[in-house]
């Protein structure tokens, strides 16, 4: 059995048995939980003493932006020229492209 | 739902105001200062539901917070014990038949519900921490009956 699996990873025996591990696995986990369970309508919610989540969970999301900010303000001499870079214009990428290929050329053909 | 071992150790309660006059939120916070220090039982008021096993509600439930109270018994992660503080609380108490109450909270929750009453008005530091070890009891009890 091991050998259909490692000879031909596409076959459809294969598949079939990852698909029945993979649903053993999940309804171990499944089984492991409270039968006792009832989904209630708020239950889940996030707590926001009481009031209704707003429908944008933006407006309730905590983000992880800042988490390194004393790096990249240690880093900014460094990374604001590279954000001021980053224009989404793809002229300006075509651009860089070209001049960085320019120098590699002349530091290529003509240097070396 | 069937309670676990967790409920023989610390009790963490969440306290939710509906609408009462404070005077038993004083003599909630009053049981949790040094002269009474609940907290030596494990008993902690905690600051979010989903923390919490115990509820305490105080207030008649006024309308506009019929829909806040209802949220937060359903954030509360089963198992849960819901403790009514002080007599608005248990019966509407002065506010009886008032057009701006949905109370009183029995009314309210499903039928499923563990609720315990503590009465007065206001009720007295003892009376929560009776209240709070009659839980304790009712609790044991009933994991007894799940068995």
């Amino acid at each position: 059995m091991i050998d259909i699996i490692l000879k031909d990873m596409w076959s459809p025996i294969a598949f079939i048995l990852v698909l029945v591990l993979t649903a053993l696995v999940a309804y171990m986990f499944y089984s492991l939980g409270n039968p006792a369970y009832k989904r209630t309508k708020h239950k889940g919610e996030p707590f926001i003493s009481g009031n209704a989540p707003p429908k944008d969970v933006r407006l309730i999301h905590v983000g992880g932006d800042n988490v390194f900010w004393g790096f990249t303000h240690a880093l900014r001499k460094y990374l604001d020229p590279l954000v001021k870079g980053h224009t989404g214009i793809l002229n300006d990428y075509v651009y860089w492209m070209v001049i960085t290929m320019a120098l590699v050329l002349i530091y290529v053909y003509i240097l070396i | 739902m069937k309670l676990t071992k967790t409920f023989d150790k610390a009790l963490w309660v969440f306290h939710v105001n509906s609408g009462s006059c404070n005077a038993c939120d004083i003599e909630i916070v009053a049981a949790l200062t040094p002269r009474y220090d609940v907290e030596r039982f494990g008993i902690k008021l905690v600051g979010s539901p989903r923390h919490a096993d115990v509820l305490l509600f105080t207030g008649p439930v006024t309308r506009k917070m019929k829909d806040r109270v209802m949220r937060v018994y359903e954030q509360t992660p089963d198992p849960k014990v819901v403790m009514v503080i002080g007599n608005c609380g248990s019966t509407t108490g002065v506010f009886y038949d008032s057009y701006a109450i949905d109370g009183p909270i029995d009314t309210l929750l499903p039928d499923d519900a563990h609720v315990l009453y503590v009465t007065g008005c206001p009720v007295r530091p003892e009376n929560v921490i009776n209240g709070v070890k009659e839980a304790w009891l009712y609790l044991e009890k009933l994991r007894g009956d799940d068995k």
